[in-house]
This record gives structure tokens, C-alpha cells and sequence, in this order.
């Protein structure tokens, strides 16, 4: 077992428990500015999207194509409200045969 | 066992069901590029967050450093703060120990049921909540050994898992608002062109957080949290 991703698991673990339960030692509401709350409810979608691109792009360095025909693929079944891992499954399938064929 | 338990256990089924793929996309992820079957449980059983954990594995998979997966986690799960403090408002019946213990797997699908719900006892969050723990543990259990006996030809076809788990918690929430569709591509193109200026794992929380707070301006619309639950 690593020492660095137990260190990992333990960061992530502390940072993302700390805003859970700040509210439940103070009991009163806390009152967040509204511009606050909605950057913090946008902040979820921003990191999805900074995280797709340009990643996809980079999946196979040599082949940019294995990232963008399996980006295409999961994109239009997550359009169309498909469950994600209909979408995993769809995108793997898709950068399977592509690897079989050349 | 406590009746309200069962009731929060009950009320709990459809989001399970949403997070049990999530699980499985990030047990096979995570083994993908390179933790343990067990160091991926031990992360699904102490942060419990699918979003925060696909990213760090997505930043993993790029080398991004250890400090950079925990602030860029920090971001994407600080909007816990507003569920929480809206759950514990109608929980203060509740005792110091019991608030801390319900806390501690609340996620967005949890608020989601907690918040429509006329009950609001611990023990309703706490059947909610376990429920949902029990469902990521175990399906990213599933999705961990799921590598252990495909071929290796499967698991290279893998690296696109990743992103189309991303594209599948995001589209979907995004579709019907015009605003958030420019919000979330701009967002993109940011972080390509802050690539050539900083390390990846660097310009992805620039972009997330230049992101955020350029939305908070140009969109008009409420962004509700329980809004984010499928991008969540």
C-alpha cells in the first residue's frame, strides 16, 4: 500500500468532511450570501467540464481519434439522459472495436 | 430496527440506483490507474463524494500532485456546506454526536430526499445515508474486481471510461439551460488556454473557480443545489 495515496485518501477525506459538519457543531443556520450558494451550486459543473476538455483529447496521445469518437459517443447518450454507465459501456465498446480494427 | 430507519432506507432506493454506476465507474477507474482494490474502498468509504473521487482519479491518471487533488476536492465538495447547514437546521433536536455522525456521508442525494421529506428525525437521514454508503461501497467494490478478469485489450479501451462518466453526470443537469451549456464550454476552452500557462492540475481549479464565479454574474437563472444532484 502506498504511502502517498493513503496521505491522498486522508486529505480528501478531512477537506470534504470539514463543510459537511461546520453546520452541525454550529447549529444556527449559517447564512451564505446568495451569490455565494450559487457559485458554490455551480462549482460542480464547472469542474465536469474543465475536466473533459481538453483532456479526452490527450486518452490515447497518439491516437487523439480513440478520445474524441468515444467523447462523441458517450456525449450523445448522456444528451439523451442515458444512465452513466450506459455511457461508460457505449464509449468503451466504441475504442474497442476502433483498437481491432488498426 | 428503528422504523424511521427503514423509512429513510426505503425513501433512499432510486438514488441508489443512480449511485451504484458511479460506484462501479470509479472502483474500475481507480484500479485503472494504479490504487489497490482496497485503497479504492477505503476512498469510496471515507469521502464518499463520486464526483470529488473521479476527478482525483482523472488528476491521478495526469500526475498531478497530492496537494492539488485535495484543494481541487476541497472546491468541488465546499457546496456541502449549504446542504448541511439547511439538514442541520431541521435536525437541532438532535444531539452534537448524532449531527456529526449524520454529516459524515451527507451527500447531495441525501439532501435531496432529506430536504422533500416531512420527516426530519437523525434516524431518517441516518437509514437515507446508509443506504447510499452501503451502495458505493459496494459498487465500487464490483467495479474494482470488475478489472481483474477482462482481458488486456478491454482495459486499454478503458481510458475513455473516465471522461464519459463525466460527460454522463453533466450533460443531462445542463441540456435545458442554454446559459449553463456556454458556462460549462467556456469553461473548458479556459482551461485548455490556462494549460499553456500552468500545470494541468493547476489550471483545472483555476478554471472550475474562474468558471463558478464568471456564472454567478452571467447566469440569470437560480442555480439551485439539488439542481447539481445529477452533476454530483
Amino acid at each position: 500500500m502506498s504511502y502517498t495515496v493513503i496521505f491522498l485518501i486522508i486529505g480528501m477525506a478531512v477537506v470534504t468532511y470539514i463543510p459537511r459538519a461546520l453546520p452541525a457543531i454550529v447549529i444556527d443556520r449559517l447564512r451564505l450570501n446568495p451569490k455565494l450558494e450559487k457559485f458554490l451550486g455551480l462549482i460542480p459543473y464547472t469542474a465536469m467540464a474543465a475536466l473533459i476538455f481538453p483532456g479526452v483529447i490527450f486518452v490515447d496521445n497518439d491516437r487523439p481519434e480513440i478520445g474524441i469518437v468515444g467523447g462523441i459517443a458517450a456525449g450523445i447518450l448522456a444528451w439523451l439522459k442515458k444512465p452513466v454507465i450506459v455511457c461508460v459501456i457505449a464509449a468503451i465498446a466504441i475504442d474497442l472495436l476502433l483498437y481491432l480494427i488498426y | 430496527m428503528n422504523k424511521r430507519f427503514l423509512l429513510g432506507m426505503k425513501a433512499s432506493i432510486p438514488a441508489c440506483l443512480g449511485v451504484i454506476p458511479v460506484g462501479i465507474s470509479f472502483g474500475l477507474l481507480a484500479v485503472k490507474v494504479g490504487l489497490s482494490n482496497f485503497e479504492a474502498i477505503l476512498m469510496s468509504a471515507s469521502v464518499m463524494a463520486g464526483a470529488a473521487q473521479l476527478m482525483s482519479i482523472g488528476m491521478i491518471a495526469q500526475g498531478a500532485a497530492v496537494s492539488a487533488i485535495i484543494l481541487a476536492t476541497f472546491f468541488i465538495n465546499l457546496r456541502h456546506i449549504v446542504m448541511s447547514s439547511s439538514v442541520m437546521h431541521r435536525m437541532r433536536k438532535a444531539v452534537l454526536s448524532q449531527r456529526l455522525v449524520g454529516a459524515f456521508a451527507l451527500c447531495d442525494e441525501s439532501f435531496a430526499i432529506y430536504s422533500l421529506s416531512d420527516e426530519d428525525s437523525f434516524q431518517f437521514l441516518l437509514g437515507i445515508n446508509s443506504a447510499l454508503y452501503g451502495s458505493f461501497i459496494l459498487s465500487t467494490l464490483i467495479g474494482s474486481l470488475m478489472t481483474g478478469f477482462l482481458p488486456l485489450i478491454v482495459i486499454d479501451s478503458f481510458g475513455i471510461a473516465l471522461y464519459a462518466a463525466f460527460l454522463g453526470l453533466l450533460l443531462p443537469s445542463v441540456k435545458h439551460n442554454l446559459q449553463l451549456i456556454v458556462l460549462v464550454v467556456g469553461t473548458g476552452l479556459l482551461n485548455w488556454l490556462l494549460q499553456f500557462l500552468f500545470p494541468p492540475s493547476w489550471s483545472l481549479i483555476l478554471a472550475m473557480v474562474l468558471g463558478a464565479a464568471i456564472g454567478v454574474f452571467y447566469i440569470r437563472d437560480e442555480i439551485s443545489l439539488t439542481q447539481g444532484e445529477e452533476a454530483a
